[in-house]
């Protein structure tokens, strides 16, 4: 296995220890909202308004098949579909569900070992209804990234390419970012679960290299150790350095490939990559044979002395997990959803939170940065510590008087909004945004030139 | 910024003892000429009226250090009107500008001034040492008149310590060096500038001394004596001057140190450093495009 170079990048610093805070067996939240568009497109809905469903009824779906579905976490009405901020503060048309049983909180343990004499291409289909959402943002979705080669074709113009066999398959146990350890606390008092979990990715997905990338420093149980000898996985010890947790450094760390940006495929270079919560909610889909209805989450509160995790129901809003958790939130100044680099501030509580949201961060006066705005020093600093090797002082210019051309000339698209251009320069500016906001321009004169 | 202004210190504190209490006067009356006039250029402007972020006090104290402490008081005002205006905010203001402020201040006053800033008294330290006697103008100037024998004696000793005649800040190496390593050690400058062009300095001088010895100076030398050291740390990194990438670091570096050699050796200027770096500052915008390898490069399939 080829040894890459450190990455660019600051100290991952996993001191943060989060203390388990499940909500209530029987939570019964009073709505629950589910978005149903995402960069795939929208879904079909499946049901009318009005109509009463059941724990575990399909919703809505993608008639491509591409997709992950969604599902109702409870019995109860749906009220209705309407436009709804989402966490990445798009409109999006979203089911409105009221609750009237309680949510799915915990799996009741079904027969473990079923899954070794299922064909592949059945798990894989399983794990495409499952309706599985994950954080980092990958090109397709998880059946997409798992199926072997041989799958009947797809009839999507510009589906996913899945006739390269996967080389090389990394579950990713990294924190995403500095601050938010559910990952790495993911691997401690589980440890038949977590091997079992990687088992069945290396069944499904038919790979010869099953790597588990870890931090360099974290400890790892003996027993978590010789589990994963026995199946034949390999760990491997990855630098604390931010961002070595997103998929194209990651990837290129461990196997040394580099994945063609901006399209970003890794399959296209033959590896998959899967993260542990992700790779235990397939686990847990596939062995209780039900859809994955709750997601892990990080609380990050102002005032609290620790960091709390907890499994939440998808579509549960801000404002309602915070009451059902018992914390006051009156005084908060800003909420932030996605983790403290890369995530997304909010303009109010009654935002749903989705698989793709692992950390909630409610932040007092003081804690809030204040950008400025300034006009860039070039001082250069953003150049030191950009991983994907861009200019982003040019690239923040560029974007922020309007010249979008030059900057995806400039490799705008390669930037993988990790942050750290903006939480290194001394002028305070809006890296972040004004690289979002480029790329959302260039994707609006994209589409507007399409129509036309 | 705060923490150049505070890398500055050492070099203040050596101007101070050696050249005494006249020579914080020209820095005091440079900083205030700088802060005043751009705290009135904000007015004018109609931006409000505020510290920002302390570049006015870094080119303020960098104008002052280059400057001998004998010069009249309006010397420093004069000089730093024109760094802040033409110089940094005529242009946007800190890192905007192309040519660093504080060279666009002594140039001017260099070149109408010449001979009331050429007026360079011998070192009397405060205490322990006695007044460095091997020189009489300061090291370059004496190397152009005199040739290689009127420094080959010259204690490096004498450099390092900054008994030395001179201007207020570039004398003493050791200062420079704390404040050099003080900027290094909270990485807001980067090795890259810094250490091309003292190597490059070092070298061009190694290989001509070889050549030659008996027409030019070591390289130790041209690194000691003169403003390498404190072009190097100071002026030549300045933000919006240099270029933010590694090989337009590396070539920038290395074309400052060449260029600083040649005036030197073959100029008329004694001192290259500050002109070599207001020429290398001109080519930045082309030495910025050697561009970091962006990752997830797809070559182009025709």
């Amino acid at each position: 296995m080829r040894n890459g170079k450190k990455p660019k990048g600051i100290p991952l610093d996993s001191s943060i220890i989060t203390v388990p805070k499940p909500l209530g067996s029987d939570v019964k939240p009073k709505k629950l909202v589910l978005p149903l568009h995402n960069r795939w497109g929208m879904l079909k809905l499946l049901v009318r308004p009005g109509k009463d469903v059941s724990r575990g009824q399909l919703l809505a779906e993608d008639e491509r098949g591409v997709a992950p579905p969604v599902y109702s976490p409870c019995d109860g009405k749906v009220l209705g579909v309407r436009a709804w901020s989402n966490f990445a503060g798009e409109e999006v048309p979203a089911i409105i569900l009221q609750c009237s049983g309680s949510t799915v909180q915990e799996h009741a343990q079904k027969d473990t070992g079923a899954w070794k004499k299922t064909d592949p291409h059945t798990l894989v289909k399983k794990v495409q209804k499952a309706g599985i959402r994950e954080t980092d943002a990958y090109v397709w979705p998880l059946a997409w990234r798992l199926a072997q080669p041989g799958l009947p074709p797809t009839e999507i113009p510009n589906g996913p390419d899945i006739s390269r066999p996967i080389e090389y398959l990394i579950v990713n146990a990294l924190d995403r970012q500095p601050g938010v350890t559910i990952r790495e606390s993911a691997l401690s008092g589980r440890e038949t679960e977590i091997a079992e979990a990687i088992s069945l990715l290396e069944h499904i997905s038919g790979t010869r290299n099953t790597i588990l990338a870890v931090r360099k420093g974290q400890p790892i149980s003996d027993s978590l150790e010789r589990e994963l000898r026995q199946r034949g996985i390999k760990v491997r010890m990855c630098p604390p350095v931010y961002p070595i947790a997103l998929e194209p450094i990651l990837v290129q760390y461990i196997t040394g490939r580099e994945i063609a940006l901006p399209h970003g495929d890794a399959r296209a270079v033959g590896v998959t990559v899967v993260d542990i919560l992700t790779a235990l909610r397939v686990y847990r889909s596939i062995r209780d044979n039900s859809p994955a209805f709750s997601s892990p989450l990080q609380l990050t509160i102002h005032g609290s002395e620790n960091d709390y995790q907890t499994w939440i129901p998808e579509g549960i809003l801000v404002s309602e997990l915070l009451e059902q958790l018992q914390f006051n939130y009156s005084n908060a100044a800003k909420l932030i959803l996605g983790g403290p680099l890369l995530g997304f501030a909010q303009h109010t509580f009654d935002v749903p939170i989705t698989a793709e949201v692992d950390n909630i961060i409610i932040q007092a006066k003081p804690d809030v940065f204040i950008y400025e705005n300034n006009s860039c020093i070039n001082c250069g600093y953003c150049v030191k510590v950009c991983p994907m090797g861009l200019m982003p002082n040019e690239l923040s210019r560029l974007c922020e008087y309007e010249n979008f051309e030059a900057a995806e000339r400039q490799f705008l698209f390669h930037c993988i909004e990790c942050g750290l251009c903006a939480y290194i320069c001394p002028a305070r500016r809006p890296m972040v945004q004004l690289m979002r906001f480029g790329k959302r321009e260039i994707g609006k004169l994209r589409e507007a030139s399409q129509e036309q | 910024m705060r923490d150049f202004i505070l890398a500055l210190l050492p070099a203040v504190f050596a101007g101070w003892f050696y050249f005494g209490w006249r020579a914080l006067l020209v820095l005091i009356i440079s900083i205030a000429a700088a802060m005043a006039t751009e705290l009135l250029w904000d007015k004018l402007v109609g931006r409000p009226v505020g510290l920002r972020n302390g570049s006015a006090i870094f080119t303020g104290l960098v104008l002052g250090l280059l400057l001998s402490n004998q010069v009249p008081w309006w010397i420093p005002v004069v000089g730093a009107l024109v760094a802040i205006v033409a110089g940094k905010e005529l242009f946007g203001g800190l890192g905007n500008h192309p040519f660093n402020s504080s060279l666009v201040g002594w140039a001017f006053l260099a070149i109408s001034y010449k001979d009331i800033l050429e007026n360079y008294p011998t070192p009397e330290p405060k205490f322990l040492l006695e007044a460095g006697e091997f020189l009489v103008d300061p090291a370059i100037y004496a190397l152009k008149d005199g040739g290689v024998d009127a420094i080959i004696d010259v204690p490096w000793k004498d450099f390092v310590l900054g008994n030395v005649p001179g201007e207020i800040g570039t004398i003493c190496v050791i200062a420079i060096l704390l404040g050099g390593a003080y900027l290094l050690y909270r990485r807001v400058l980067t090795w890259h500038i810094p250490i091309s062009f003292i190597a490059t300095v070092w070298v061009f001088g190694y290989v001509t001394s070889i050549v030659d010895p008996d027409t030019y100076a070591s390289g130790t030398f041209h690194v000691l004596g003169g403003w390498t050291l404190f072009a190097a740390f100071f002026l030549a990194p300045e933000f919006g001057t240099a270029p933010v990438t590694f090989g337009g670091k590396i070539a920038y570096g290395i074309g400052c140190g060449l260029l600083t050699m040649i005036i030197r050796i073959w100029g008329t200027y004694n001192e290259g450093v500050p002109f070599a770096i207001l020429l290398m500052n001109s080519v930045t915008p082309l030495l910025d495009k050697i561009r970091p390898r962006v990752v997830g490069r797809v070559k182009e399939i025709a």
